[in-house]
């Protein structure tokens, strides 16, 4: 049975009889090893039928498996991929993220496009470059699961480590994007939406403050095209 | 008698004002709600809250100090210990 490495620990998954094998392994190729799993806890996601539907239980097991120790955000990441150092974007789903992963990943290290673990104090940064889940031209249409490697993102740093965090605002009408560095209370008040499980951490408001302080703030980033705001994402990492 | 909620998960303070952080939200005050969160972290009784408030920004206009109270326990920020009272004192 294939397990799942990501978020720094592992599940056991049974696609079922619905999902192709060869489909699920080149979608979930970045996470999969034929090795036990890293911590036993004895459950196992099963298939719902569709790859999507998959893709959602396994991030919930995950998220599940390290609450209360990983501060877990919905956001994408990307890493230089020579020193490692990330930069991660929180945003609501269906505002972007996939969509500026998948463009700032022809350059850096994909880590994730929906959920950055982050371990409390150092900052290290746990991987979870799940298949990426992109909407085709037709809104009716359901979401697809995409292999990274096929859409030619770069492979993560080994570890990653956080530098710049940053919470999204997609604005169609934007003519020029505009970058924020947000006060305290802001930054927390836009953050704390798209976490998971943040109450459940030790003096979960003084770690967001201590990641504030250690990172030199979070940034507000307003926007219309990923490709408006690419090229200032990719200096924030590639700066360190 | 009031106290700060069990609900409360953590309070970050800066400049005057708070993020308050429950179980199932996270609330920013100003900074007269801040100082009643700050001190009511043991209990104490409506009358010394009053006090300790006016130290700080002086006499609230009539009325003020009950329903700021009243709107932090409905935030389930605080909780009244002793429900029989009806101002808590």
């Amino acid at each position: 049975m294939p397990v799942i490495h990501a978020l720094g620990t592992s599940v056991r998954v049974d696609p079922g009889e619905g999902i192709d094998a060869e489909a699920f392994a080149a979608a979930w190729s970045r996470c999969l090893s034929d090795g036990p799993p890293t911590d036993d806890a004895g459950s196992t996601v099963a298939g719902a039928g569709s790859m999507t539907a998959l893709t959602q239980a396994v991030t919930l097991e995950l998220i599940t498996r390290r609450t209360g120790e990983l501060l877990m955000l919905h956001a994408g990441a990307v890493c230089d991929r020579s020193t490692g150092a990330t930069v991660a974007y929180a945003a609501p789903g269906g505002t972007g993220k996939t969509t500026l992963t998948t463009l700032l990943g022809q350059a850096l290290g994909y880590v994730t496009d929906e959920t950055v673990g982050i371990v409390p104090g150092t900052w290290e940064v746990r991987a979870y470059p799940k298949p990426l889940s992109i909407r085709s031209g037709d809104p009716a249409e359901p979401k697809a699961e995409h292999s990274p490697d096929r859409l030619g993102l770069g492979h993560s740093h080994a570890a990653p480590w956080l530098t710049a965090l940053l919470v999204l605002r997609r604005d169609p009408e934007l003519v020029s994007p505009r970058f924020t560095r947000l006060g305290l209370f802001d930054a927390i008040m836009a953050l704390v939406p798209e976490t998971s499980s943040l109450a459940r951490l030790e003096r979960p408001l003084h770690l967001l403050a201590d990641l504030y302080r250690d990172l030199g703030g979070f940034w507000l980033v307003e926007y219309a095209q990923a490709e408006d705001i690419a090229t200032w994402v990719r200096s924030l990492v590639e700066a360190d | 008698m009031l106290q700060r909620s069990d609900q409360v998960v953590d309070v970050l303070f800066a400049e005057e004002e708070c993020v308050v952080l429950t179980a199932d939200r996270c609330l920013r005050l100003a900074a007269v709600p801040s100082a009643a969160i700050a001190y009511l972290v043991g209990p104490r009784s409506v009358p010394e809250l009053r006090v300790h408030l006016e130290e700080h920004f002086g006499p609230a206009p009539e009325g003020n100090l009950e329903a700021m109270v009243d709107e932090l326990i409905a935030t389930r920020i605080l909780r009244r210990l002793d429900a029989t009272s009806p101002d808590g004192a």
